[in-house]
């Protein structure tokens, strides 16, 4: 059995999994704050010689970390993130990071995002004093209608990690963000369709090409078979 | 066989927000009624092991299993205020709720104004609740009027004299997003919306006599959103569609 159908092998598994990264990113197409993911490959195998083993190996994907669309709904707790940074939700050692700004006032008057967790100000979570509307500035300031400057939407730079639910954890040190927040926004999802379908069909026809060459690899063998037959 | 079920993931999620979009277009007309829409999250991330195509130790390799719905969240936008000319009719203008009771006197929250009179001459909404307030307008009254403040006056024309026959009560819920829909433009509280505090109508908030507030959908972007929901589904489709030929084509390596 000839080694060149394993070369094959990874190219068709690479193809496959591009497959599956393209769809999650369009099965995200909707999802606020997404940032859409490609897989990367690099070539692996003793190729000292000029006919060595080469295989296909994936790399960690990489992240499109440009900003979504700023779409306004007038809701006066949504925050769109513009620029390189992140919310910091969560108190203690369970605090993560997202760009999900779809955040409400809880029953405890605590700024909270979708899942009901705290948002960090630079002072820890953000109060809204009651039967008082909030503004917040560009900077993130927040003011209380009546009661002025309530504390400021804590934002952070940071190498991150997805875990779900639109979160993040931060694989490094936190750094200083000058990201604007947008009162009355969400940030979209970055996934641009067009592309997707594009890597889609692409992958596709990759794998094809792969499966090919593993079927003449196949008939190669096959055809050495014969001879030692005869 | 992943990349069947995130699509698949992302085709129940358009697809919830079709249903969503269609209560939306369906209450266009609908007196107080509050939009909602769907909060999108990824799911969870796969490490990939395995395969042809593995990660080196050091950097993480991992995939997305696609999306699911973290919630429906209400817009508490204010209406358009409509003028009927119905001297019973009252739209809220700010944030706050009516306080109605139920036949056992458990209160109920709404901001459908369409009040009318009950046999006995209380205030009631359209579907035979008592405002809280007690409000009982008499028979001689002539004409009915409600202040900013919720006042209810009654005037006799042949005496002249003018009743004051109660207030309207109001609430107000620190989370209005989250109290729970019963239908019949009704609410109740969670532990999501917090307890209801007594608002004094006047200032921020003001009942406006003669008006019902109208449904906050904005026809032209529950369209946009219908026609994106679509496409995004027909995207995840060929995806579906994508895999599976991609599996034929694996499946016909063994000829």
């Amino acid at each position: 059995m000839s080694r060149d159908v394993y070369s094959a092998l990874s190219g068709a598994l690479g193809a496959w999994r591009s497959l599956e990264q393209v769809a999650n990113n369009l099965a995200n197409t909707n999802t606020t704050a997404f940032k859409a993911e490609r897989m990367a490959f690099e070539v692996d195998g003793p190729n000292a010689h000029p006919l060595g083993e080469a295989y296909a190996k994936a790399r960690p994907a990489t992240r499109d970390t440009r900003d979504g669309a700023v779409v306004t709904d007038g809701v006066s707790t949504h925050l769109a993130l513009q620029g390189d940074g992140y919310f910091v939700v969560g108190t203690g050692d369970a605090q993560v990071l997202t760009r999900d700004g779809r955040f409400a006032v809880d029953a405890q008057r605590r700024i909270v995002d979708a899942s009901g967790l705290p948002v960090m100000g630079e002072g820890g979570p953000l109060e809204v004093p009651e039967g008082e509307t909030i503004s917040i500035a560009q900077d993130g300031t927040v003011f209380g209608s009546a009661s002025g400057e309530l504390g400021k939407v804590k934002v952070v730079t940071a190498e991150v990690r997805a875990i779900g639910a639109n979160r993040f954890t931060a694989t490094g040190p936190l750094g200083r963000s000058d990201a604007r927040m947008v009162q009355g926004a969400l940030e979209a999802s970055n996934v641009d369709p067009m592309g997707a379908m594009v890597e889609l069909v692409q992958a596709s026809r990759y794998f094809e090409a792969f499966q090919k060459a593993m079927q003449a690899s196949d008939e190669l063998d096959s055809r050495l078979n014969q001879l030692g037959g005869r | 066989m992943r990349a069947l079920y995130t699509a698949a993931s992302g085709m129940t999620a358009q697809q919830l927000r079709l249903d969503t979009i269609a209560n939306n277009l369906a209450n266009v007309s609908t007196t107080g009624f509050k939009k909602s829409r769907d909060a999108f999250q990824d799911l969870f991330y796969q490490q990939i092991a395995g395969g042809g195509a593995e990660g080196d130790g050091g950097a993480r390799l991992e995939l997305g299993g696609g999306v699911k719905v973290a919630g429906i969240e209400r817009d508490q936008a204010q209406g358009a205020m409509i003028n009927t000319n119905n001297p019973l009719h009252v739209g809220i203008q700010g944030d706050a709720m009516f306080v109605v009771e139920t036949l056992d006197g458990e209160p109920m929250y709404t901001r459908d104004g369409s009040f009318t009179k009950d046999p006995d001459g209380y205030l009631v909404t359209s579907s035979g609740m008592r405002v809280a307030g007690d409000i009982q307008i008499p028979d001689e009254a002539d004409q009915v009027t409600i202040d900013y403040d919720g006042t209810v006056h009654a005037l006799v024309a042949t005496t002249g004299s003018d009743m004051v026959l109660g207030q309207i009560e109001i609430a107000r819920f620190v989370n209005p997003a989250g109290l729970m829909a019963r239908g019949g433009n009704l609410f109740v509280p969670t532990l999501q919306s917090g307890e209801p505090t007594p608002v004094d109508a006047g200032t921020d908030v003001q009942l406006v006599q003669g008006y019902l507030e109208g449904s906050n959908v904005d026809v032209a972007s529950e369209l946009i959103d219908l026609i994106q929901a679509q496409r995004v589904y027909e995207l995840n489709s060929k995806v579906v569609q994508a895999a599976d030929e991609t599996l034929q084509v694996a499946a016909n390596l063994r000829r």
